[in-house]
């Protein structure tokens, strides 16, 4: 299946290997998670904030469908 | 407050009248609300809050009314805030809220101002290094508005102590640097009953989000756990002079909404902004 992935800038230049792009479809086994994606993209885990399932903030364990657009934001405290 | 017709018939003496969004409005100088304090034996905020509540405008408000209304400018007056947190966010939002003629704030953060600072923290000056934060806040503050007080408080804000400083309050601003201190604020304002906003930076990244007692917030954030003491993305990417400004500008915006009781505020929902690329995220929590 496919999701749409949307990956903060920030979190490309960190990813493993690092993103060309911001936004780009990707095809994923089904029953992948959140948290599999993620992992997936290369995305080190501590540097996340919130994960967005069709705009909505969702777990990590959170199974995803076809279609799926899914954001990862990063993690901020900055102050 | 003694809003006695003679209070208000010296207000009306000592108006002036501008021409303001297509009608006449009568004005109070600074000079006026000052006399008449003296006068009455007033403070400043209470003869800025009868003269609203009598349709008539101090100067320092009037760019404020057109939007906020005589009533709105009138209950900001009479509101408190807290802000927790005097750096890049918390130095921002005392200005703002002291611009925007919130009565009272209460400012808490232990530390002193350091080099580092310079680049972004509003109130942070050469001259000032060294010196406790909420103290040089407080100063400025009353050359910006002298009609708000601000009781500074040299403290690290926790759980032990945050009910008293939420006393009173309409709204709180997390202004922190750190998951684990705001994780402690937004519980402290659901037992107090106060609206929290929060807002966080790193780099060109901003979030905000405005949190009702009882409702998740921050719970969900950083679902790995984040990085150690709470700390984000910003050990890596700094924190540049422009997006503690944007952030706190949007806080200080939502405590207002929440204040004043009008407009769409960003309850239940999280603002992400990065200006590097004008990425917008609204993000249902």
């Amino acid at each position: 299946m496919e999701i749409d992935v949307k990956v903060a800038t920030i979190l490309t230049r960190k990813a493993k290997p690092p993103l060309e792009s911001t936004t780009f479809r990707l095809t994923v086994p089904d029953g992948i998670t959140a948290g599999g994606l993620v992992e997936m993209v290369g995305v080190p885990a501590a540097l996340v904030g919130s994960i967005t399932v069709n705009k909505r903030r969702r777990p990590v364990d959170t199974v995803l469908s076809h279609g799926d657009a899914v954001a990862i934001i990063p993690s901020i405290s900055g102050g | 407050m003694g809003a006695t017709p003679d209070v208000v018939a010296s207000l009306e003496g000592l108006a002036v009248r501008r021409l303001e969004g297509g009608a006449t409005v009568p004005c109070l100088s600074y000079e006026s609300v000052e006399s008449a304090a003296r006068e009455h034996g007033l403070t400043l905020r209470e003869v800025s809050v009868i003269a609203l509540e009598n349709g008539i405008v101090p100067l320092r408000y009037l760019k404020n009314v057109g939007t906020l209304g005589t009533a709105g400018q009138a209950r900001l007056l009479r509101s408190r805030v807290l802000v927790v947190g005097a750096g890049g966010l918390g130095g921002g939002a005392v200005e703002l809220l002291a611009r925007s003629g919130v009565g009272a704030i209460v400012l808490a953060d232990p530390d002193v101002f350091e080099e580092t600072n310079l680049n972004r923290q509003n109130f942070c000056c050469t001259d000032v290094i060294g010196r406790p934060k909420v103290l040089v806040a407080g100063e400025r503050v009353r050359y910006i508005n002298p009609e708000v007080d601000v009781e500074a408080q040299a403290v690290a804000a926790d759980r032990h102590n945050l009910p008293d400083l939420l006393h009173g309050c309409g709204a709180a601003i997390d202004a922190l640097d750190n998951l684990d201190d705001r994780r402690a604020l937004q519980a402290a304002c659901a037992a107090a009953g106060v609206v929290m906003v929060h807002g966080a930076i790193a780099g060109t990244s901003l979030q905000v989000t405005t949190v009702y007692p009882g409702e998740a917030g921050l719970e969900g954030f950083a679902p790995y756990g984040g990085s150690a003491g709470g700390r984000g993305i910003e050990l890596e990417t700094g924190n540049p002079a422009t997006t503690p400004l944007l952030c706190a500008a949007i806080q200080v915006q939502e405590a207002v909404k929440v204040l004043v009781g009008e407009g769409e505020t960003l309850r239940g929902r999280m603002l992400y902004m990065d200006s590097a690329d004008w990425t917008f995220e609204l993000i249902d929590l």
